[in-house]
């Protein structure tokens, strides 16, 4: 398996406070990396360094075998593409707009169509192409978002907590595709609020807790009881879900 | 006909788009070239338009034998064509300005005077005028007005850059930060003024084209072409730039190189523009704004439509500035006001209507 | 009565043409006072910047200023007089019809052509440049004099218009009567005994008051008259705006400003109402006088007037 992103002991201290301290993250090309954690465990913080949109207080980089540094703006939109977790808009850009935004990096226009329509037929909002961004609801939002990320049509995929305003049809419906892009070789890096979602689609989940990996293993190794209940502080039990997959439930009562 | 409009931009109806971009700029273009032929041809002195055409053609190296009387060919040539050539040159820059920085500052209501160029350039009006050195050469006013506002917005993103980064909150409240400091050296000049410095001040800042020679227009056109050239490039990251600085980033805008070089290049457009008309008010505002509700917020539109647009609107406007009230002349930013304001309360409203706020 | 003596010893001419034209609409076809000869041209004068200007035809002229509107009107050649500027207001009969030309320092070059001038005359008050530059575009003849800012300004300016616009014997004529009036009446000072402090405001609404000092046009008026020029005296250059405290302090005897700006705060109650007023010796006295714009500050044909009506406002003891 070909790393194709990597960071090496990344801190990241803003003013005095350790925000991330001594991350590894490794991302090879074909598998789905989940980030999961505690509110505040530095979660986006680890993407946000990965992303290189702010800068490391120590450690590294690598892009696709390149230091992050030396690439420009333009060769990083290339080979990665970043999902936030909020998407602001003002203007009344359509979806498809929005989605065609992706293709600024690409040096060549002839594929930005085949490319646009893909990834909103992929994430399944072909029928609001034409609608505008701010008419459209927090969930639908969301997925104009995602599909924007796949028409960028890059190696590596960093997600962050790209299920959060959806039901659950739309969270499977995600998960499904981002699973499907690791499938056909992507590599994804995804920050999940739900450990369950984490549970059924990731294959390797990392825990973190106060800007520190806690664990990092497939989802049956890295969500047991006694971690998750650690990082989380609060006590949960882990059922067995079907097909074996973890089950994570708060403890009650 | 607000009712219809808010009809067709009902979200359900599409894209809430009321042309598409071919007709717009066709007859946007048609505007500007009908605003042009009215500037050309009307004004407080009368000429025919067959006279009109005469002299047009024979400036123009076409000789129809026509006799024309020489004041008329002066009046024509020397006074009212630079002064529509500039109103357009002026409208154009203004506009375009207001639609890119309006996309810089992912802000509706930016205007070119939101990185200081409108007080900047008026102070140095001010001093111009104060210090006595509007009289000592022709164009000193304007080459002062000019230098002060590019100054101040240079000062305005010099202050708000850290770090070799520039935040966008950071550098709107720069803005404001030093539009007050600049007033303030306005009013103290203002206050130390005589009663004639003052009437000069007063017209100054109301607007006027009245000014145009075709040295005005020659020194004026090459900034204008420098902003509108530079919006004209990067429509595509004004676009992405919608999305916010870390999205535009993400999809490899080089977000700090472009905002550096669209706010020097339209500082020197807008401070061009202000030195040689005044402040006018709410060109740069409305014009982008009427492009977006009729084709969508699309750069690759907004801004030549813009361009057009305001070149016509400009010109229209003077010429109701130029012949209502003849032989004296209303200023040039009370019409656009008187335009603008109502407009743009109407465009708020509407927009209020129909998305609960700015679209 | 004194106003009535001094509207009589107002320049025969003058009188002669008022006589004749007052009562008629300005004609679009100029026409010349019968008892004056026509104007001899074509008339050379040395403009202010220097070149030598050529006037040609007066038949339809252009004042800019309204001091000079005046004097063209003093020296007979109203009915030619195609426009005026907004400053112009006096003879208030004569000018008042006529097209408006807008204000001295923001005019329009097409808007003054539109009246199809043949001469285009002021002061360097007249602007912008610009305009100007575009009407010697244009063709037309523009004759700019200079600005004058003493007590010999009337007379000055009717020797210069006069001989710009090819009437230089009337201009001499009316200057020596205006000087002649200026002499009388620097005479009465000497019959003054006292000699008050005067603020000359000029106001426009309760919020603006500025203090007329050198150069404001009124101050060598109000020392010609026997008065004491306070904003001069707090060595003010112009007009500058001023608190009510400092005008207390300035303690004037008298108040002086422009009849449009006493109306413009409510008369003189008003303006004894104004902060400050109320504790001068002025305000105390209800000592305050006021003229019309162009008599006061125009410098022009009727500054011998102006004078001798100052001088009865400032000293009570002349009769």
């Amino acid at each position: 398996m070909r790393s194709m992103l990597s960071g090496r002991r990344l801190s990241w201290t803003v003013r005095g406070s350790r925000i991330v301290d001594g991350v590894d993250v490794d991302l090879g090309s074909g598998e789905v990396v989940a980030l999961v954690g505690p509110n505040g465990a530095g979660k986006s913080s680890v993407l946000r360094l990965l992303a290189g949109e702010v800068e490391p207080t120590a450690g590294s980089v690598e892009l696709g075998g390149a230091p992050l540094g030396r690439l420009g703006p333009v060769e990083r939109a290339r080979r990665r593409a970043v999902m936030p977790q909020d998407a602001p808009m003002r203007f009344s850009f359509t979806a498809r707009e929005v989605v065609a935004m992706a293709r600024y990096a690409q040096p060549s226009r002839v594929d930005d169509d085949r490319a646009v329509d893909g990834a909103l037929r992929r994430v399944g909002i072909a029928h609001l192409a034409s609608r505008t961004f701010p008419s459209l609801s927090g969930g639908e939002r969301a997925l104009v978002t995602l599909a924007r990320v796949l028409a960028q049509e890059t190696p590596v995929l960093l997600l962050d907590e790209p299920t959060a305003s959806l039901d659950i049809g739309h969270q499977e419906q995600v998960m499904a595709v981002v699973r499907e892009l690791a499938y056909e070789g992507a590599a994804v890096l995804v920050v999940l609020h739900d450990l369950n979602l984490a549970a059924a689609h990731a294959d390797r989940v990392a825990l973190l807790a106060g800007g520190r990996v806690v664990h990092a293993g497939p989802p049956a190794e890295t969500l047991s009881a006694a971690r998750v209940g650690t990082a989380f502080g609060h006590p949960v039990e882990i059922l067995s879900g079907p097909g074996g997959t973890p089950l994570i439930v708060p403890a009650r009562g | 006909m607000a009712s219809t409009l808010r009809f067709a931009s009902g979200a359900r109806s599409g894209t809430g788009r009321l042309l598409r971009p071919v007709p717009l700029l066709a007859g946007l273009l048609a505007l500007l070239a009908g605003a042009v032929l009215l500037g050309v041809g009307i004004g407080a002195v009368r000429i025919p338009p067959g006279d009109v055409l005469a002299i047009l053609l024979r400036h123009a190296g076409v000789d129809l034998g026509v006799d024309v009387d020489p004041q008329q060919d002066a009046i024509l040539w020397a006074i009212r064509l630079p002064r529509v050539v500039l109103g357009a040159l002026v409208g154009a820059a203004l506009a375009v300005c207001g639609a890119a920085l309006q996309g810089v500052f992912r802000n509706p209501l930016a205007d070119p005077g939101i990185i200081g160029v409108s007080t900047g350039a008026s102070l140095g009006a001010v001093v111009a005028i104060v210090l006595g050195l509007s009289g000592a050469f022709f164009g000193a006013l304007q080459l002062c007005a000019f230098a002060c506002g590019v100054l101040a917005a240079l000062v305005v993103y010099g202050l708000a850059r850290h770090d070799g980064r520039t935040e966008v909150v950071t550098l709107l409240l720069t803005g404001v930060a030093v539009t007050a400091l600049v007033g303030a050296a306005v009013g103290f000049l203002i206050a130390r003024a005589d009663d004639e410095e003052l009437r000069d001040v007063v017209f100054w800042s109301l607007g006027s084209l009245g000014g145009a020679t075709w040295p005005l227009v020659a020194a004026t056109a090459p900034f204008v072409a420098v902003g509108v050239a530079a919006a004209l490039r990067h429509t595509r990251e004004l676009d992405l730039m919608a999305l916010g600085e870390r999205e535009a980033a993400h999809l490899g805008v080089d977000t700090e190189r472009v905002r550096l070089r669209l706010v020097i290049a339209l500082s020197l457009a807008t401070g061009a523009a202000v030195a040689a008309a005044g402040v006018l008010a709410f060109v740069g505002l409305v014009v982008p704004h009427l492009v977006r509700l009729a084709v969508g917020p699309a750069n690759r539109i907004v801004v030549p439509a813009s361009c057009i647009g305001g070149a016509a609107l400009l010109v229209l406007a003077d010429l109701v500035a130029r012949t209502s009230v003849a032989p004296t002349e209303l200023p040039l930013g009370v019409v656009t006001s008187l335009v603008g304001g109502p407009f743009f309360l109407w465009l708020l409203w509407r927009t209020r209507e129909a998305h609960g706020g700015w679209a | 009565m004194s106003r009535r003596a001094a509207a009589l010893a107002l320049p025969a001419a003058f009188a002669v043409a008022t006589a004749l034209l007052a009562t008629s609409v300005p004609a679009a076809t100029p026409k010349r006072p019968a008892a004056e000869p026509a104007p001899v041209l074509p008339a050379r004068v040395v403009d202010e910047d220097g070149k030598t200007v050529v006037v040609r035809d007066v038949s339809r002229i252009v004042p800019l200023n309204g001091d000079i509107a005046e004097t063209v009107f003093t020296l007979g050649l109203g009915a030619n007089v195609v426009g005026v500027d907004v400053s112009a207001t006096y003879p208030a009969k004569r000018v008042g019809p006529l097209p408006k030309i807008g204000y001295q320092r923001t005019l329009s070059a097409e808007g003054i052509l539109s009246l199809r001038p043949t001469v285009v005359i002021g002061t360097p008050l007249a602007g912008p440049p610009t305009v100007l530059e575009q009407l010697r575009t244009a063709g037309v003849t523009v004759v700019i004099i200079p600005e004058f800012k003493d007590l010999d300004a009337g007379a000055r300016k009717l020797r210069r218009v006069g001989r710009a616009l090819g009437v230089p014997g009337r201009g001499e004529r009316l200057a020596r009567q205006v000087e002649g009036q200026v002499a009388l009446a620097r005479r009465e000072v000497g019959r003054t005994s006292s000699k008050p402090k005067v603020a000359f405001l000029y106001l426009r609404g309760a919020q603006v008051q500025m203090i007329g000092g050198r150069d404001s046009g009124a101050d060598a008026l109000i020392e010609a008259a026997g008065g004491q020029d306070v904003g001069k005296g707090l060595g003010i250059q112009g007009f500058r705006s001023l608190t009510a405290e400092s005008l207390v302090a300035a303690q004037p005897d008298v108040i002086l400003a422009l009849t449009a700006g006493v109306e413009s705060v409510g008369g003189v109650d008003g303006l004894l109402r104004l902060p400050g007023v109320a504790q001068t010796p002025a305000g105390k006295n209800r000592r305050i006088v006021h003229y019309d714009d162009l008599l006061l500050l125009g410098l022009g044909p009727r500054t011998g007037r102006a004078l001798r009506l100052l001088i009865r406002g400032l000293h009570p003891e002349v009769r």
